[in-house]
Order: C-alpha cells, then structure tokens, then sequence
C-alpha cells in the first residue's frame, strides 16, 4: 500500500519536471482544462482569466465542488476541435481517456499535463504542490495545503474521544464497498471512523455480499448519491429490505457525491461533514 | 414403458432434483447451513439475524433464480415446438434483448423510481415488440431467416440500450448496465419477485395452453388447421405468454441465455419427442439449471461475483456449437 502510493507520487513528480523546462519560458496564459479533478486545481490556482475553459461537468454542482466558481468559463467535452479552437499554451487532462485529443494537442506544441487522481489526502498534497509549481501559483498552493492540514489535525483532535474508532462501511456506485486506495477511505479515516473494508482486506472497491453486511453490520452505512431523482441500480443494494432489520444498530450517513469523487484536498470537506453527522449517534 | 410410468419417471425425477438444488442453495452463503437449519431458520423469529439472511436474501434469491430459469426454459420449449426450429431460444431470437431495451428505459429515465411497476412493464413491452418484430419479419420462412432477424432485433436492441445510456445523465450508468446485462439473482428482494410474479404467472399460463396446439403443429401446419387448431389463435398466444413470462424475468435477473435453447433439447428424447409434455418438463429443467448454475457460482472461490449469464453462457455456447455440426450433418 505504501510503496504503491509512493511509486504514485513519485511518477507525478516526473510527471510534471517534464514540463517545468517549458513552463521557465514564462507562465502560461492560456490554460484549459479536460478533467473534472483538473478543474478544481485550475480553479484554486489560477487567476480566472488564465483559464480558457473547464471540462462541461465542472459546472455540475452534483460533481462539481467548485461548480458556482466554474460559472460562466466556457465547459468542454475534450475534442481536438475544441482544443483547435481555444488554442490554449497548458491543456490538463486526467490520467486516462482523451487519447486522441491529448496526442493532437502535443502535435500542436501545446504542454500537456495529465493529472493524477488523488487517492489520499497526501497525494492531494503532493498534487496541489506540484501543479502551484506548474501555474506559477506556488505561494496559493502553500496556504491551501496549509489549510488542508489544520483542518485535518482539527478533526483528529475532536475524533480522539471516539475510542475506539466506531465502525463504518462506504458504498459506491454499483454497491462497491470502498477499500484502502480510495479517497473514500481517506475521508472515512479523516472523520475519525475505522473503515471495516480495511479489515476484510478490500483493496480499491469490491462487491460485498449483502448477507455479509447483514450478519455484522457496522455502527454506520455511508451512501453516496448521484442525483435523487436520478436512481442507479447500485442504489437497489443499500435500499435492500433485508437492511430494515439492522435499521436500530446501523446508522446511515449521505455525504455529496461532489466532495467524495475528483475533490482532492477539498474532500477534506466531505471529512468535515461525516464527522458532524456521526458526532450525533455518538455518546 | 407404458407412458404413465413414463411421466412419473422423467416428472418425478426432475420436480426431486428441482426441489434438491432449490433446498442447497439455501444452506450456501457467508454461512454455510445444514438443510435442517435452513428449514428451522425459516421460521425464526426477527431478532435471529441468520433468519432475516435466510428468509428475505437467500430465499428471494432462489425463488428469483426458480422462476427465472422456470420461464426461460419453457419459453425456449414453446419457441422450438411453435417454429419447430431447434436453434429457436429467447435469448437468440432477440426477446431477451428486447426486454432488457425496456428495462433499461425505465431504469434511467428515472420513471422507475416513480412507479416501480415501470420496470417489469418496461420489460415486457420490450419483450413484446421483439416478438412482434421477429414473426413479422419471417412468416413462415425458415431456419436461416429466423435466425437471421433474431441477429438483427438482438443487435438492434444492443445499439438502442448503449443510446439509452449516452443519454443518461449519470456517468455512471453504462458500467452499471453492463453488469446488470450479464444477469445475476444476487440480492434481489420480495419485492423484485412480487413485482414479476403476476405478469410471469399470467406469461406461463397462456405459454402451457399452446400444448395440444404444439402437439398438432409438429405434424403439419395443414393438419393442425383441419384437426380444428386456430393458427392464428396460436401465434398469439406464442406472442403473448413468451413476452409476458421472458420480458418480467429480464427485467428481475437481467439477459440470460441459452437456458431456453438447452433445457428442451436435453429433455425431448426423454418425453419421445412430444412437444407438449416438454412444456413441463423444461420449465422444471430450466428452473433446475438456472438455481443450479446460481448455486455453482456461489460455491466458486471466486473474489469478484461471476455472473449467472456468464455461467450459462460457458454451457450453453458449447452446446449450441454441437447443435450447429448436427444440423450440418443432418442436411449436408
């Protein structure tokens, strides 16, 4: 797990001293960003009128945290026409996708970065970081993770009360109990809660049988939810009837999908709320 | 053999072996429960947790997998009895693919969550227009052209369920879909099955009412017509019970194949080749294969869920292979 987290950072690191050599040319002016996670960087980082456009969904206040800043920036979809047009100088992307788009905009002479997911509020650091050196942002990139960290050492003084650490099971689209090497265990953690995927050895998300949850279920349930009026059939696995049964010894906590998914160091947020909401059910 | 000792035999030991797997696979999960238990548990009281797991999942599962498989196999009996085609299944003519379109537009327009009942309906009219589509486009031609439109409603309906999801507003929705298409019982609930069971009881009755007809069409359609059996009447309640019993139960386990084309095929030499005791027969093989093959994937050590249409797939595509060289043989 660590050295797997490790060899992530390290590979964001050389990552991104590619493109320092260009950005010593000057800062760039003309960023555009494709990548939902990118977006929320772009938005702490840099000055409004160096960003060009966001990827559509940073406007989406169901995925976006930032979407109300986001107002009023142009959203792609990530075309090569698109980038043809914006003629940007950085285009940041996500780690996958976009192949073709990305490889045409390097045609271009345009500096490409692909953005790697936070999987950690530690790789959220080294992110923020790294990408302040990018946009010439290095000061902001500072305080933000300055902010990061008392806000996360706030919440572990008021979770010492809590020994030991009460029990908790988050589920994902599809009903995929959230593991070690996902943010939503790093938020579980952060709010003071002991992820019960850690003990049954679930790495990155897996399938749990209902029957599982059934016959020891944890002191709380975490959903997250996409739009309410929009129904997944992953929701069908955490509505099961069965579930009625445990209602008395298993609370169940919603935290917004925005601040779950692609929010880097602002899931510190989702850490925030959890805590306050499992604060009540506590003695 | 007189044909009584016959029926009792090949009934008998099918409704047995039913009964058996239907019965382990109760006793199989997180804990594994000797059949005694299992049946003590059913009636434990609420606070027994192990009960609520056996009663309201392991239960519902079973009786989803039962009548899944149930009506699968009997459609794909009716199919073969009414196109008197042996490569006539569900799955391959399209109805599956069909009812899994409806399904899948009521899902993510979000009218699911509105009226539940949305679902199996969705599935059925799917179900419904694929059957249509299917006898409307082959008449009374043969294998080839059955086959032939079955490859194009199964296609068809595939490109218009991937639309459906590029439409849908949730990112999410296509690996969703993708999973639920590849069929599974898994934690499925009473009220999933309550919400089928009408729609698949009424689907069955009309599908076993085309016995005599089937028996009488297996000699010609012209002796049909003179021994007083309406055709027409006929087609119509092939087209109404397969989509009233395929449609629902798509809806409730997703697309699962290759249990209508197999069941049949296995039992028919036994029933000497009589189209309408194979009904039975097959609706009881197919609920025995499909709790089988359920049963199977939760015995398997696997790490990830294996999918129930997976597994059938696995049996079934073998023996449709099989079926395709004796045909070949059969006309050179």
């Amino acid at each position: 797990m660590v050295s797997c987290m490790s060899r992530g950072i390290r590979s964001i690191v050389a990552l991104l001293c590619l493109v320092a050599t260009h950005s010593s040319a000057g800062e760039y002016r003309r960023i555009a960003s494709i990548n939902l996670a990118a977006d929320q960087l772009l938005l702490q980082l840099a000055d409004r009128d160096r960003i060009v456009a966001l990827s559509f969904l940073a406007a989406d206040p169901e995925l976006s945290p930032l979407s109300e800043e986001a107002a009023g920036i142009p959203g792609i979809r990530g075309s090569a026409e698109e980038i043809l047009t914006l003629r940007p100088d950085l285009l940041l992307a996500g780690p996958h996708g976009h192949r073709h788009a990305v490889e045409f905009a390097r045609r271009m002479g345009v500096a490409v970065i692909r953005v790697p997911v936070a999987n950690s509020f530690e790789e959220a650091r080294e992110i923020l970081l790294q990408m302040g050196e990018v946009l010439d942002a290095e000061r902001r990139a500072r305080e933000l993770v300055i902010d990061m960290d008392e806000r996360l050492r706030a919440l572990r003084l008021k979770a010492q009360a809590w020994d030991p650490a009460p029990e908790a099971l988050a589920f994902g689209h599809g009903g995929y109990a959230q593991g070690t090497g996902t943010m939503m265990h790093a938020i579980l953690e952060a709010a003071g809660l002991h992820n019960r995927a850690r003990d049954l050895e679930i790495v990155h998300e897996k399938r749990m049988s209902l029957e599982e949850l059934l016959l020891s279920p944890p002191r709380f349930l975490i959903a997250t939810r996409y739009h309410p009026d929009n129904p997944t059939r992953g929701d069908q696995f955490v509505n099961h009837r069965a579930l009625r049964h445990i209602e008395d010894r298993m609370h169940r906590l919603e935290i917004p999908l925005a601040t779950v998914n692609a929010s880097g160091n602002l899931s510190v947020e989702a850490a925030e709320a959890l805590h306050e909401q499992a604060a009540r059910h506590m003695p | 053999m007189s044909r009584r000792t016959e029926n009792c035999l090949v009934f008998g030991g099918l409704g047995l072996l039913t009964a058996l797997i239907a019965l382990l696979s109760i006793c199989v999960g997180t804990v594994f429960l000797s059949p005694a238990r299992a049946l003590e548990l059913l009636f434990a009281g609420e606070d027994e947790l192990l009960g609520v797991a056996v009663r309201e999942l392991r239960l519902p599962r079973t009786a989803s997998a039962l009548l899944v498989g149930g009506t699968l196999g009997l459609a794909g009996a009716v199919l073969q009895g009414y196109t008197r085609n042996p490569l006539a299944d569900s799955g391959l003519l399209g109805v599956n693919g069909g009812a899994a379109l409806g399904a899948v537009l009521m899902l993510y327009t979000g009218t699911f969550a509105h009226v539940s009942l949305a679902l199996p309906l969705g599935g059925l009219a799917g179900a419904l227009a694929a059957t249509l589509l299917i006898v409307a486009l082959t008449g009374k031609a043969g294998i080839a052209s059955l086959i032939l439109a079955g490859v194009a409603v199964s296609s068809l309906a595939a490109a218009l369920t991937s639309l459906v999801l590029n439409f849908s507003p949730n990112p999410y929705a296509g690996m969703e879909i993708v999973h639920w298409l590849l069929g599974s019982v898994a934690d499925r609930s009473w009220d999933h099955v309550g919400l089928v069971l009408p729609f698949m009881t009424a689907g069955v009755f009309i599908l076993f009412l085309t016995g005599p007809g089937l028996r009488a069409l297996s000699l010609g359609e012209d002796t049909a017509s003179s021994l007083g059996f309406s055709l027409r009447r006929l087609r119509w309640f092939v087209i109404l019970g397969t989509a009233l019993a395929v449609g629902p139960a798509t809806a409730l386990a997703g697309a699962i194949g290759f249990v209508g084309l197999v069941v049949p095929h296995l039992l028919r030499p036994l029933l000497r080749h009589d189209p309408a005791r194979l009904l039975a027969a097959s609706a009881l093989g197919g609920a025995a294969l499909l709790t089988g093959a359920d049963l199977l994937i939760q015995l398997l050590p696997a790490d990830r869920e294996f999918k129930l249409g997976v597994m059938t797939a696995l049996v079934g595509a073998p023996f449709f292979f099989y079926l395709i060289f004796k045909i070949r043989k059969e006309y050179p």
